[in-house]
């Protein structure tokens, strides 16, 4: 009867798993394997005879299940009390142990749980590579420092710098991810993964990209490093997922578990490089494998994740090949992503466009192809394409919040703060409720002269303000709110405010030293700007201040 | 299209409120009971409630529940259909309950209701069918195209699929090696085949027929064929939409794919958010043109989004019903047809329909707290109080005080010495534990009435003492806790012992976070280190201390209590050193008490000898003294011109053993020298072997590794040697320091109790401090000699009558690269010549009157003397004291003459030894006598200038 009780309890895990109460689920397993851990010894005596009979197999199981539990179990030995149950339960096959399957079942799903507790779309998320997130950092700063950013254009109410705006627009601001608000909502483990952030929540300085930002504000590399270490910490049998140990040959022929221990590898234990390693094993293996039909050899589903790797891995031009196979064979539409972000990443954006516009003439509702090459537009600069298609994705599907947030944010940019508002506020009215969105709205209503909405919404923002970076971006637009309304010395203290809570905002600092310099404090606005030099040695508006010092102030 | 609400129209909350409900516990179907039948909505939970509902109209009404029963086992599923091949019928259903280990079928009776007590239904058994694996779904469909009935099979949690086709009729389909998380099978009706997920996320399509056959044959299942769909799956669906097509609907992880039941791929749609579970349906019949394929996906997020095939038509909100439903069924319920029935993971049953009532969201308001300026400015006027209180430090005597209350420490060590000490148990290496050496026990008190976030006690012995317990750490400590440590004191090394003096250091930190530290201590019986001897008649040290205090009695037993009877009056004591206790010589001092005045007599041969005595006589001077409460040692800042106030009770003769100490500072010096060569010495061949070893791994295979390998054992082995050699050193180095301890602090006790101005006492004796350290990168004479170097330029001790700082300083900033010992000694020998002579001339006891008779004094002393005097005097003239104005000239003018200077007084010093009084007195005589005319007769009372202040401060602090 003990088997059947486990059984249930294997039943209990999956039903959670299947309403995505990942956390619940991975503590039954985690009790399950505890279980199984205690009667491990007994279960390989007793099923033995019938295992090998049956399944040769499970034998090549139970050694793996061995060498995943630890090596003391193998010390026990094999043995023990053979003829103690007897082994003559015939089919009934489940003993008083729990079986192998069992086990094996648990400690996948397991792993599928932990998985997608902290599942992130990799696509969502805005990975550029090393040198390209570089650059974004810098960009955000730089935008951010919009109104009154140099000494010379100070205290300028609106950003009118065609550049300026022209980055900015091409960024929303973070919201929720989804049209759904699944990332604000629902998903507890997420929270701490896609901080909903981007920093930048100021309309267009954003640039953590539209909707898409939630997710997107870090790199995937970052995120995915944060990810795993984090849920890792007091998960009880969570050094049994010794992922760095794992030798890829090994699992690369078990076929029924290596794509999820793949995603575990990818998408938790955030591997890259372990989870490359995997998809090469099993690749070969599949290539070496005597089989008929050559063509559906090799699968397109572990073409497209070597690309993925590939791809996250920096090497897009390895990573090219793979995904048009994957793409010849099977037209999975991460395939088409990845291809099209692979084109972007080595500078082709109209190769990634003309590979979307394929596709979307063959779908031409599916609103991730649009999406995709709103995108590309985007990033080609093209800000009238883009807009565009962010309209017409709007009209295929209306909640979409990045659709939205773009407009808006081109509203913005296009001095009609007002329309942006509307569609800010179409987005709250979905339920996206986040701080950026309040400070956006906060900022419409400023520069849309709605002033009495602006302070209650910058509260509303700074009250949902969860991370340091969010509470140091409301406070450096909070310091516009001041300078608009004449209140330097508020601005002052608004941008010391947003730099003890992120003391690398570059452009706080710059901006903190133009009004300095407004004062007629010379050498501290110097000493603020070489601050800021320190941190985002590329901003423009920074180097331009320093020129204009040395240029117009003798120090 | 907007995001618009889902309207409720009935809900109710199913009997178990326990989040036990999945997918498969919610069941609308139909019984046949009735004509005007309309869908009955069935829900059982995972602890085995099954209720049935009828809703008749808006709003959920007592009579609505039809049916509540308690099952034996948990129901994993409810299914209807006609699994019973008797039917009376032909619209009659039967209840199908899957439990872990049966599915039983029941036929659904109704019994009509009187009056207000409405129908009720009831369940009959109709048939059980045991199986031993835990099931985990059910699939069920007329296979074989079988009319009139429907068969169905069991999916089980490894997979396997029991059949049960006529009634007590079932057959196992095991798949070998596919060992998958369970997931649904589906059937396909038109072409009479199973679709299954597999574990390697493919689709995989096997025909009835194979299945059925396969368990005849056993060979094993050929699936019709294979889509791999590349992720997991959540649920999927089978929906004929035409005549000849039938669609398979899965909803996975992240898309929502849709194939053909050819296995044709017919879109995949990739989802932006996390979708739960769907229904897909069509509107209209399959047969007849305009047949439309609604899905419907519900979200995390408790969103529905409805798609005709893969296009969005409508997105609606369950207004406040997170977390979102866990199975949604579209059902034709009593008017309310194509009502959306959901069911959520706690039993919230809910029957809806989409309207057009907006969606609005609710932005809680916010509250914040009108803020109160005045509220808020005390608040930061407290916390800033708190701050202001932790970190300042201006009257240290009040915190000090504050935090010995916060943690009262008693600390005493017992006076008697003790040999029972379990030297196996505190780990005595093994040469000492031989000797037997006594211990000492102590005792700590601790009381602490704070709460204190941390505490931390360290026990603080001289070298080669040791405490049996070493560090103790607290944490969250709660106010009025009190501890007791009972503590031994040992000797684990041999070495020479400077000090009996053990502090114990406690360091807290108060919840708030500030620090503070008190510290306390106590003295090591001296019986621990001395066994009483024959006094020694001679010695090459002698030593020699008057007790000037009038309320303690010269005599030995008033100190040496260990040793001696209360009453004894004993006039010689000889204490012999066991701790060290070297074979070749015992060290023996000697202290005797003069029979008719109120001197000792301290001698030895060894300097090690002196340090604890010394301690002993001095500090019990001082205690019995304050005891007696006559004149108290405040702390006060000493004033200048004040003469040490310890000779008050205790002077010691001025001599100081000058040679021994810096004999031992030679040694001390040569061992550190050594160090560093083997150092050097050792580098060099540590680099030989790396590069050793790198000519051997970068030999090719062919060349013989004789000679190198050879080559490498004798490197390595001389590597071993020489680092032997430098932990050899090392030991003895250890040994020397001690030694050089033992010296410095009897120089420091007699400095402690000379007649000289109580701040020359003290910056001596800083400069002197015990233990002495060596750095890796500064040895102690390194780290000493800018001090010494300071005390030999400036100051009472000084012997240049220079005040320019300036050059001075820069001379010594220029030496101080190159460390010159020769140099480093002569100071030091000279530092100690000086406070001797200082402290032996007559007038250093009576300042006051030497200033106001300068002359008059001038005849006795040399006239070198009078350069002292007048540089203390110097010193000791107060900020107000009168300058002579000329001085200044001098000193401009010396300034720059500073460097030669000095380089000109170490030429003399090195005559010194030989009879530097004569040479010392002649060649500043001239000088001296000027200058020092000028700057101590001075009547016209002026106020120094500032660079005479500087060089004033320059020289103290």
């Amino acid at each position: 009867m003990a088997t059947a009780t486990l059984e249930l309890d294997y039943f209990r895990a999956v039903s959670l798993y299947r309403r995505r109460s990942y956390e619940r689920c991975a503590e039954l397993c985690n009790a399950l394997l505890q279980a199984g851990h205690d009667g491990h010894v007994q279960l390989f005596a007793t099923k033995e005879e019938e295992e090998v009979e049956h399944q040769p197999q499970q034998q090549q199981q139970q050694q793996a299940e061995h060498s995943r539990f630890g090596s003391n179990l193998q010390r026990i030995g094999p043995r023990p009390r053979a003829g103690a149950g007897g082994p003559g339960a015939g089919d009934s096959g489940a003993s008083m142990m729990m079986p192998t399957w069992l086990m094996e079942g648990v400690w996948q799903l397991k792993m599928r749980a932990l998985t997608q507790r902290v599942f992130l779309d990799d696509l969502e998320v805005d990975e550029d590579g090393d040198e390209a997130n570089e650059e974004v950092e810098f960009e955000r700063i730089a935008t951010a420092a919009r109104p009154g950013s140099s000494i010379k254009t100070a205290f300028q109410p609106r950003p009118l710098t065609s550049q300026r705006a022209q980055q900015a627009r091409s960024r929303g601001f973070g919201v929720a991810h989804s049209s759904d608000g699944r990332l604000n909502s629902s998903r507890p483990g997420s929270a701490a993964v896609a901080r909903p952030g981007t920093s930048l929540s100021r309309p267009g300085s954003s640039l953590g990209g539209g909707e898409r930002p939630a997710s997107r504000c870090g790199t995937a590399s970052r995120i995915r490093a944060t990810s795993a270490a984090a849920f890792n910490v007091g998960d009880a049998t969570a050094k049994l997922y010794q992922a760095s140990r794992l030798n890829p040959t090994i699992y690369a022929e078990r076929e029924t578990l290596v794509k999820a221990l793949f995603q575990f590898l990818y998408y938790h234990e955030a591997d890259v490089q372990k989870a490359h390693s995997l998809c090469q094993a099993v690749l070969e293996v599949q290539r070496q494998k005597p089989s008929g039909s050559t063509a559906s050899n090799l699968s397109w589903w572990w073409q497209q994740q070597m690309g993925r790797c590939f791809l996250a891995l920096h090497y897009p031009r390895k990573a090219e090949p793979f995904l048009q196979q994957s793409l010849a064979t099977f037209p999975h539409p991460d395939t088409y992503l990845l291809l099209s972000r692979l084109y972007q990443r080595i500078k082709q954006p109209e190769k990634a466009l003309f590979l979307i516009s394929e596709v979307v003439d063959s779908r031409p509702f599916d609103v991730t192809y649009r999406l995709e090459q709103a995108r590309i537009h985007q990033a080609m600069g093209q800000q009238e394409d883009a807009l565009q298609l962010y309209r017409l994705v709007a009209k295929l599907q209306p909640i979409n919040v990045e659709s939205l947030s773009s407009i808006a944010v081109g509203y913005f940019y296009d001095n009609n703060p007002e329309m942006a508002l509307m569609y800010y506020r179409r987005i709250l009215s979905l339920g996206a409720h986040s701080p950026e969105l309040y400070c956006n709205i906060a900022l419409c209503c400023l520069y849309g002269g709605q002033i009495d909405l602006v302070l209650p919404c910058f509260q509303r923002a700074l009250a949902l303000a969860t991370q340091p970076e969010q509470k140091a971006d409301i406070w450096y637009n909070l310091s516009f709110v001041s300078v608009t309304s004449g209140d330097f010395n508020l601005a002052k203290r608004c941008l010391q405010l947003s730099l003890t809570s992120d003391a690398q905002n570059g452009a706080a600092l710059n901006n903190l030293a133009v009004l300095a310099a407004q004062g007629g404090d010379i050498m501290g606005a110097k000493s603020y700007l070489n601050a800021a030099k320190d941190v985002m040695p590329e901003g423009s508006e920074v180097s331009f201040n320093l020129q204009f010092m040395d240029a117009h102030y003798k120090l | 299209m907007s995001l618009f609400n889902v309207c409720s129209w009935w809900s109710a909350q199913c009997s178990d409120p326990g989040e036990e409900y999945d997918v498969a516990s919610l069941l609308c179907a139909r019984f046949g009971l009735e004509t005007q039948e309309k869908d009955y909505i069935i829900v059982g939970s995972q602890t085995g409630q099954l209720s049935i509902y009828y809703p008749h109209r808006r709003g959920f009404d007592a009579t609505d529940l039809l049916l509540e029963t308690q099952m034996v086992a948990p129901i994993l599923g409810l299914y209807a259909g006609k699994f019973s091949g008797n039917v009376r019928n032909e619209n009659t259903n039967q209840l199908g309950v899957l439990l872990p280990n049966a599915i039983v079928i029941y036929n659904v009776v109704s019994i009509g209701g009187l009056a207000d007590h409405g129908a009720q239904l009831r369940l009959q058994l109709q048939a059980e069918h045991k199986f031993q694996r835990v099931s985990f779904g059910l699939c069920q469909g007329h296979f074989g195209q079988v009319k009139g009935r429907e068969f169905f099979c069991v999916v089980h949690l490894d997979g396997t699929l029991t059949f049960y086709e006529q009634d007590g009729i079932s057959y196992e389909c095991r798949f070998p090696g596919h060992r998958a998380l369970p997931a649904p099978v589906a059937y396909c009706e038109r072409t009479d085949s199973f679709f299954r997920f597999s574990a390697t996320w493919d689709l995989q399509c096997y025909s009835y027929q194979d299945l059925s056959h396969s368990l005849v044959t056993k060979s094993s299942y050929q699936p019709t064929w294979t889509q791999c769909v590349g992720e997991g799956i959540v649920d999927m669906r089978v929906v004929q939409v035409k005549e000849n097509c039938s669609y398979i609907m899965i909803l996975g992880e992240r898309n929502f794919i849709s194939l053909d039941d050819n296995g044709k791929f017919n879109f995949m749609l990739k989802l932006d958010y996390a979708p739960k579970c769907f229904t897909s349906f069509v509107v209209g019949y399959y047969w007849e043109p305009g047949a439309r394929l609604i899905t419907a996906i519900i979200s995390d997020s408790s969103k529905l989004h409805l798609y005709e095939e893969a296009n969005i038509i409508w997105a609606a909100q369950w207004p406040n019903q997170l977390p979102a439903p866990v199975a949604i069924q579209r059902s034709n319920v009593q008017n309310l047809a194509g009502g959306i029935v959901t069911l959520g993971a706690s039993g919230q049953l809910e029957v809806g329909y989409l309207g057009a009532d907006p969606f609005q969201f609710q932005v809680q308001p916010l509250n914040v707290e009108e803020l109160s300026f005045s509220q808020a400015h005390k608040e930061l006027q407290q916390l800033e109080d708190e701050i202001k209180e932790a970190v300042d430090v201006r009257d240290m005597d009040a915190l000090n005080q504050q935090a010995a209350d916060q943690v009262r420490l008693s600390f005493s060590i017992q006076t008697e010495a003790s040999d029972d000490l379990d030297t196996l148990l505190l780990d005595v290496p093994a040469d000492v534990a031989v000797k037997e050496l006594p211990s000492a026990k102590g005792l700590l008190r601790c009381k602490i009435k704070a709460e204190l976030a941390e505490l931390q006690l360290v026990f603080q012995t001289p070298n080669g003492v040791r405490c049996s317990q070493d560090t103790l750490s607290f944490v969250d400590v709660p106010a009025g806790t009190s501890k007791e440590l009972k503590l031994d004191f040992y000797i684990a090394e041999l070495l020479h012992v400077h000090s009996t003096k053990v502090e114990v250091v406690a360091s807290f930190l108060s919840p708030r976070g500030i620090p503070r530290v008190i510290q306390q201590s106590a003295n090591l019986p001296l019986s621990m280190f001395y066994r009483v001897c024959q006094p020694q008649k001679a010695a090459g040290i002698k030593l020699t201390y008057s007790i000037t205090s009038r309320h303690v009695s010269p005599k030995l037993a008033t100190f040496f209590g260990e040793f001696l009877e209360e009453q004894s009056d004993a006039h010689a004591l000889g204490l012999q050193l066991l701790c060290p206790g070297l074979e070749k010589q015992s060290e023996i001092i000697t202290v005797v008490a003069a029979k008719n005045s109120n001197r000792f007599r301290i001698q030895s041969d060894y300097v090690e000898t002196f340090g604890m005595i010394l301690e002993r006589v001095v500090e019990r001077t001082l205690k019995l003294d304050s005891s007696a409460g006559l004149i108290k040692m405040d702390k006060k800042k000493p004033k200048r011109g004040v003469l040490n106030r310890c000779v008050e009770r205790l002077m010691a003769a001025p001599f100081l053993p000058a040679q021994p100490i810096l004999h031992r500072i030679d040694v001390h010096h040569e061992t550190q020298q050594s160090i560093r060569k083997q150092t050097d010495q050792l580098e060099d061949l540590w680099q030989q072997f790396k590069t050793l070893q790198r000519q051997l791994q970068e030999q090719s295979e062919g060349e013989p590794k004789e000679a190198i390998t050879m080559e490498i054992e004798s490197n390595y082995d001389q590597l071993i040697l020489e680092g032997d050699k430098l932990v050899e050193i090392r030991r003895d180095e250890r040994k020397q320091r001690c030694d050089l301890n033992c010296a410095v602090s009897l120089a420091k006790w007699i400095i402690h109790a000379l007649n000289l101005e109580e701040r020359v006492v003290n910056v001596v004796n800083s400069v002197l401090s015990v233990p002495i350290e060596d750095w890796t990168e500064l040895s102690w004479e390194e780290s000493m000699a800018p001090g010494i170097d300071m005390l030999h330029h400036f100051g009472p001790l000084t012997r240049s009558k220079s005040t320019s700082t300036h050059g001075l300083l820069d001379a010594n900033s220029g030496s101080r690269d190159s460390f010159d010992y020769s140099r480093f000694r002569r100071h030091f020998a000279t530092l100690f010549d000086r406070i001797v002579r200082l402290a032996s001339s007559p007038m250093a006891a009576y300042p006051e009157k030497v200033a106001e008779e300068p002359s008059a004094e001038e005849k006795p002393s040399p006239p070198q003397q009078v350069d002292e005097i007048g540089n203390m005097q110097r010193m000791l003239g107060e900020k107000g004291l009168p300058l002579a104005p000329p001085k200044r000239k001098t000193n401009l003018s010396s300034s720059l003459e500073a460097v030669e200077d000095d380089e000109e007084y170490d030429e003399e010093d090195l005559r010194e030894d030989v009879g530097y009084r004569k040479e010392y007195g002649a060649s500043d005589q001239e000088n001296a006598t000027n200058k020092n005319r000028s700057e101590w007769v001075n009547e016209d009372f002026e106020l120094p200038t500032t660079e005479e202040l500087f060089s004033d401060l320059g020289i103290w602090w």
